[in-house]
């Protein structure tokens, strides 16, 4: 097998989902290696691009055969996952803090481990990780609503609204989910990897830096909010599922609800709304794409 | 009848290229950039996401397999309704070009009587 042949080969496994590999793999290697210059070694800038893409219509068609209770199913997951991940985005300077009690020392590694089991598709232990720190986290986690005098609407804290949502989420799953399928470890990592940047980045660096950068202050929660929701959508436009997007949509609706009606300015709710227009633009889009391939 | 859709150009090109028979992948890609003069140029990643995507809606098929020199070649055919859908949407774009085409001859006329 050339070096050539080794790393098409390698692209491929690590782009395309496992039944769609067991069908085409052969042939799409041969062809890559038909389009490749005679002595040419490493894979072609073009052919990677169109392998990225290749991978994520792949999933997409995948992903409409199985119907569309799956679908929802999958968007339900991914939310879940990327509400997880925002909320470990949160807390993982917690694992790095001095004097911190034990007991909230773990809070982020409980995300973490329920982030993997939601990948792993097993929402029962996922559930039983959300009891978990719920248990250990309450003071810490709802401290600013318990603590407060005023209605509960007034307080909604993200992470009481993300938590409820991800609960929500999950036991949803747990009950509709029909066959859950584990996704790869790989995406198990890279899940619980992107969200601790934070870690080794502290977050107020990361503000900093990117305040000197652009010249504007761009709060930590508006990148936890943007960035997400742009990638989601982009990954629909591009793969032709509807999943990311719809996944999107539920990761805007629970920061609309965390900011409720007060401590919100027209320029954050205006930006809110644009997400949640560009969500279901993108979602629409990628469904007329995907029906137009069945009709 | 319901009318399709119109055929992004890829797609078209594909469909165009199985015309006068069964290729395989890399038969395809070269004869899609010879089709299109150059305007297509299907990357194996694309080719494929479009050959799923058109086996999936039954415009074509995998008719038979071969390995050449070790590597696994699968042959492509438009399928009868394949071929319904590529005559249709040829008439449709020669139609649409037949609008311009006309439109352009008046301006001209009127171009000539002024």
């Amino acid at each position: 097998m050339s070096s050539l042949e080794k790393r098409y080969r390698l692209l491929v496994k690590a782009l395309y989902p496992a039944t769609h590999r067991a069908a085409r793999e052969e042939e799409m290697v041969a062809t890559l290696l038909d389009v490749a210059q005679p002595e040419q070694i490493d894979p072609n800038g073009r052919e990677v691009i169109g392998l990225i893409l290749g991978g994520l219509r792949a999933r997409g068609l995948l992903a409409l055969r199985r119907g569309w209770s799956s679908i929802i199913g999958d968007a339900v997951r991914l939310g879940t996952l990327f509400l997880l991940g925002s909320m470990l985005a949160n807390f993982a300077i917690v694992i790095a803090m001095p004097d911190v009690l034990w007991r909230d020392r773990i809070l982020p590694i409980l995300m973490a481990l329920a982030m993997v089991a939601v990948v792993r598709g097993t929402s029962r232990i996922a559930l039983a990780l959300m009891a978990l720190l719920m248990f250990f986290g309450w003071r810490t986690l709802f401290w600013s609503w318990i603590m407060s005098d005023v209605p509960l609407i007034d307080h909604l804290e993200y992470n009481v609204v993300a938590l409820t949502a991800v609960v929500a989420g999950l036991a949803w799953h747990a009950i509709f989910g029909g066959v859950r399928r584990p996704w790869s470890w790989t995406a198990a990592v890279i899940a619980v990897a992107v969200p601790c940047v934070f870690l080794v980045a502290p977050p107020y660096d990361i503000v900093q830096r990117l305040t000197d950068i652009t010249g504007v202050h761009i709060p930590l929660s508006l990148i936890t909010l943007i960035v997400p929701v742009m990638l989601l959508s982009a990954l629909s436009v591009l793969g032709n599922d509807p999943r990311p997007s719809l996944a999107a949509a539920m990761y805007t609706v629970v920061n609309v609800i965390a900011i409720g009606p007060y401590g919100a300015t027209t320029q954050y709710l205006a930006l809110l709304a644009g997400l949640m227009v560009i969500t279901i633009a993108t979602g629409t889009l990628s469904i007329r794409r995907l029906a137009g391939s069945k009709a | 009848m319901k009318t399709a859709p119109p055929m992004r150009e890829p797609t078209y090109y594909v469909l165009a290229s199985l015309l006068a028979g069964p290729l395989h992948g890399y038969g395809i890609i070269k004869r899609t950039t010879e089709l299109s003069e150059g305007r297509v140029k299907l990357s194996a990643g694309t080719l494929y996401a479009a050959l799923d995507r058109l086996t999936e809606s039954g415009v074509l098929n995998p008719v038979r397999d071969e390995v050449v020199d070790g590597r696994a070649r699968r042959y492509y055919a438009l399928t009868e309704e394949g071929k319904v859908a590529i005559h249709a949407e040829s008439k449709r774009l020669a139609s649409a070009a037949r609008v311009v085409a006309t439109q352009g001859h008046l301006a001209t006329n009127n171009g000539g009587v002024r």
